[in-house]
């Protein structure tokens, strides 16, 4: 602490949490914690009474979980023990067996597709995108509920022959229970910020346009694909 | 001072010039009956060239001067004015409506020559008082016509219905549903403004005039917007007349005596008209169970999700099992009213005084850390015990404080129109401030549950278990209200779990203290017939009130700040979202509370920007209901709310608002995520 102000040097931090946990006023906050399967499962199933009511259940999200197969599989087979419903968001950036392990277990996939252009996918991400489209095909075939979700970036994939791509790759996945596009929104920066990690400075930092979002819509309709808009886009 | 504050104090005139003239009258029964007679006489009403239902008091009608009313206030006060509370119940007018007002006088008057000892000046006080309902409502039908005159020709048959419907029902049973709201409105009137009575409910209007509406839709004679129509004029007319900063219920829904749901069209309608009128009375409560229709839930969903009102819900099941256990017979337990705000009394019978009074938890808790600091306790149990032993002497003397104020009723109180409308008043041939109602509870309620369940727990770990500090020294920071021990307080407050986390460990610290006082309650017996002693854990204003007197408290609360608003968390505690405030609030037997038990949830009106947000918010209220609970209400909060919020943090913590796809607290946000919100907020506003 220095001139009553607390200064975080991330350099020597060695994220052992021992600050924030002495930090009454909260404002350092240790984000992440081991725990066990169990211990998870404990914590999702307090809430069960709302479950009941609501139809709501367990989503498993990331990073990515299949990426951590053992631990989901695991979170799986007891949220299903006690008859919830289970999501898993997922990249699609996995081994097939991996979806192959969990999709009994699974009512629900939310798979994410970024860009459909292979070069462009590995400019955005790193990584080619040809095993996310074999899993995405394969996983439909095995009968998996599966709900695309498409992240639209001014700049970046809102480009015409993306949706054409999209359109037609939909067309070959008549099971979909539905696609979903999902504007982007600016509220990612200041986890960076929170992080003590620079903001890239491509990232605008306002949301899209209702009315470009509804172009889009139009468009995708145009296409031959109906597309619902994600609940946090539009405020 | 306002225009309605001022017609309850001009009453003085009236009634000063009544008791002047019956000062010969043996009887004082009878001399209050002749009061209210007069009072009701007295009364001037107005009427505009929009309004469709008579009942507005013209402004200080001119026969009221300043050193009239001096004079009147100086003869009152050889009356001693009895303490205690009045009204907070909805009036048994069944024999009203059926009979109308000059057949139930003459039912009335043909029991006096066989009436036994003061029966018969009940009685006759009772004819007294409605020889004044009648003349009221004859003014009422006299100034709709005097209005034709001066109209226009448009509104003149308006004027004329208005006018044929006072007359009739000045004696006459009501014939049609504009009729029957009109006389509730007289009836409900007359015995606040004639008795001086606060304040009497509308009530189950579902219940009271259903088969009015009915036979009129039936018979064409009305439309359903007709119907609408009347009740947003009923509303307004509330609204007209009650001062602020109180509370007026109105209840829908619910099961009959054989536990068969009574929703009906009128349900809607009423809380229908509540979004429409956008005033501040009255509330609507959805009376819910399981058997309740989805389309009433959705409305009061939808209502909330408009901002422009917050029904509240009730928990049936609950509240049912609360009155059986209290000795209400199982075929009368379905009809029960939130009196004024979440206090329970039963419909047609109640001499049931709410809130007398309110308990200071933490006040108290105080007292005994005081107490403490100069002969410590060897552990927490004893601790705890010393403080129920403080707790039980005050609710003792509380108690004999409320029997003593219905002695002094007994004597020189009276109201003999709200009693000829309470059971078993007519029956008995006595009043209801001498015991002619059927049930005479009196409830309480117990302020800062949350604020005390965590204070105990600090004290126990702090004190007892670490041992980190002795009552000494916590006396010394907390009467120094923290100055120089932020960080003590800060540890107070968030080192240590509270109530609304689901936390077992002060949740069952609620649990103990809410079944400690029951039991203590349980223990009285209260004027005249022995009845009960009811707990409640809600708090109207006096979160503020005491809190304001209180200092500073172990759970890391400053001095003179709010306590909890309920039976819920305290303000900014409910770190880990509405279902864990949901399940540490409901994880104690809400039940024998039927003194009223507050819940109350606040969210950004962000989260009802679709149907599937509303169905969560609906699910979160059924799911609360479904485990036990007594009652609740939403609060929407907008812009102007969130921008409170980021300029006073603290007072806001608890605030949750939708972000993309997930929901968080409003004041972890950044100030950048905090300006999206609230442009959203606004976007969807529209």
């Amino acid at each position: 602490m220095d001139a009553d102000c607390h200064a975080l040097n991330r350099d020597v931090c060695e994220a052992c949490g021992l600050c924030a946990k002495e930090c009454w006023a909260g404002a350092l906050e240790f984000v992440g914690e081991e725990k066990s399967a169990e211990e998870i499962l404990r914590e999702v199933l307090r809430d069960k009474p709302f479950y009941d009511t609501s139809g709501g259940g367990m989503t498993l999200s990331g990073g990515e979980p299949l990426s951590q197969i053992s631990f989901a599989e695991a979170l799986l087979i007891g949220a299903k023990a006690e008859r919830l419903h289970c999501c898993v968001e997922t990249s699609g950036y996995a081994n097939f067996s991996n979806f192959e392990r969990i999709a009994k277990y699974v009512d629900l996939f939310l798979y994410d597709l970024k860009e459909t252009n292979d070069a462009k996918h590995v400019e955005f991400t790193g990584v080619s995108n040809i095993f996310i489209l074999n899993n995405l095909k394969a996983l439909h075939d095995l009968g998996a509920d599966i709900q695309l979700r498409l992240p639209i970036i001014p700049g970046s994939n809102d480009r015409d022959d993306h949706f054409r791509a999209v359109a037609s790759l939909v067309k070959d996945l008549p099971r979909l229970t539905g696609v979903e596009i999902l504007p982007y929104h600016p509220l990612g920066r200041s986890k960076y910020e929170r992080f003590g990690l620079p903001v890239c400075e491509s990232l605008q930092s306002s949301s899209v346009d209702k009315a470009e979002v509804l172009r889009w819509v139009e468009r995708f309709a145009e296409l031959g694909v109906s597309v619902s808009v994600s609940r946090s886009a539009i405020a | 001072m306002d225009r309605k504050t001022l017609a309850w104090r001009d009453i003085a005139v009236p009634m000063a010039r009544s008791l002047r003239e019956s000062e010969s009258v043996q009887s004082w029964q009878e001399r209050r009956g002749l009061c209210t007679r007069d009072v009701l006489a007295s009364l001037v009403l107005e009427v505009d060239d929009l309004e469709i239902l008579m009942g507005r008091l013209a402004p200080r009608p001119l026969e009221i001067s300043d050193s009239s009313l001096e004079a009147s206030v100086e003869y009152l006060k050889k009356y001693p004015s009895p303490w205690g509370q009045t009204g907070h119940c909805e009036l048994f007018l069944r024999p009203l409506f059926d009979l109308g007002i000059d057949a139930l006088r003459e039912s009335v008057e043909s029991k006096i020559p066989d009436a036994e000892g003061e029966s018969a000046s009940v009685y006759r006080s009772f004819c007294f008082a409605l020889d004044g309902l009648s003349a009221l409502i004859e003014n009422a039908a006299t100034c709709a016509e005097k209005a034709i005159a001066s109209s226009q020709v448009e509104r003149q048959a308006a004027l004329g219905v208005i006018a044929d419907c006072c007359k009739r029902i000045a004696h006459q049973p009501p014939q049609s549903f504009r009729d029957a709201i009109q006389l509730l409105w007289f009836a409900t009137f007359a015995v606040q403004q004639g008795e001086t009575v606060w304040l009497i409910a509308p009530g189950h209007l579902d219940r009271s005039l259903y088969s009015y509406y009915r036979k009129d839709i039936d018979e064409g004679r009305i439309t359903r917007e007709d119907a609408l129509l009347l009740i947003e004029s009923f509303y307004i007319l509330i609204n007209e007349y009650v001062p602020d900063h109180l509370a007026v219920p109105v209840m829908v829904g619910g099961r009959d005596a054989m536990g068969r749901d009574v929703t009906n069209d009128l349900s809607y309608l009423c809380l229908e008209a509540l979004g429409l009128v956008k005033l501040v009375y009255p509330t609507v409560g959805v009376c819910w169970h399981e058997g309740t229709p989805d389309e009433l839930v959705n409305l009061a969903i939808d209502l909330i999700r408009n901002g422009y009102s917050n029904p509240a819900f009730f928990g049936d099941e609950t509240i049912q099992k609360g009155l059986r256990d209290l000795g209400v017979p199982a075929d009368e337990s379905c009809d029960y009213i939130n009196s004024t705000c979440v206090e329970i009394t039963p419909v047609a019978s109640s001499n049931v005084w709410v809130a007398s009074p309110y308990f200071n938890l933490c006040g108290h808790l105080l007292e005994e850390i005081s107490e403490q600091s100069l002969t410590p306790a060897t552990s927490f149990d004893f601790f705890t015990s010393r403080y129920k032993e403080r707790l039980s002497a005050i609710i003792e003397r509380a108690v004999d404080e409320q029997n003593g104020c219905r002695i002094q009723r007994r004597e020189y109180g009276r109201k003999p129109l709200q009693s000829l409308f309470t059971r078993d008043c007519l029956d008995r041939g006595k009043d209801i401030d001498d015991g002619g109602a059927r049930y005479n509870w009196v409830e309480c309620s117990f302020v800062g549950l949350a604020n005390l369940a965590d204070s105990l727990h600090v004290i126990r770990e702090e004190i007892f278990n670490k041992r980190t500090m002795t009552f000494a020294e916590i006396k010394k920071i907390l009467d120094a209200n923290f100055e120089n021990h932020e960080d003590t307080r800060l540890r107070f407050l968030n080192a240590y779990p509270k109530y609304g986390q689901d936390h077992f460990v002060v949740d069952d610290l609620v649990a103990s203290m809410v079944s400690f006082v029951t039991d203590e309650c349980r223990k009285h017996k209260i004027n005249p017939d022995g009845s009960h002693f009811v707990p409640g854990a809600f708090v109207w204003i006096m979160h503020e009130w005491l809190g304001r007197g209180t200092g500073a408290t172990p759970d890391g609360r400053k001095a003179g700040t709010p306590f909890a608003d309920g039976a819920g968390p305290a303000q900014g505690r409910e770190s880990k979202g509405p279902t864990a405030a949901i399940l540490s609030t409901t994880r104690w037997d809400h039940s024998p509370l039927i003194g009223g038990v507050a819940f109350n949830m606040k969210f950004s009106a962000s989260l009802f920007d679709s149907r599937e947000a509303s169905d969560s918010l609906r699910d979160l209220v059924l799911s609360y209901l479904r485990r036990g609970g007594f009652e609740t209400q939403i609060n929407v909060v907008d812009r102007e709310v969130l921008k409170r919020a980021r300029e006073h943090p603290d007072e806001y913590r608890d605030l949750v608002v939708r972000i993309g796809g997930y929901t968080d607290y409003f004041t972890k946000l950044s100030p950048e995520m905090q300006d999206e919100i609230m442009l959203r907020t606004e976007y969807t506003r529209v």
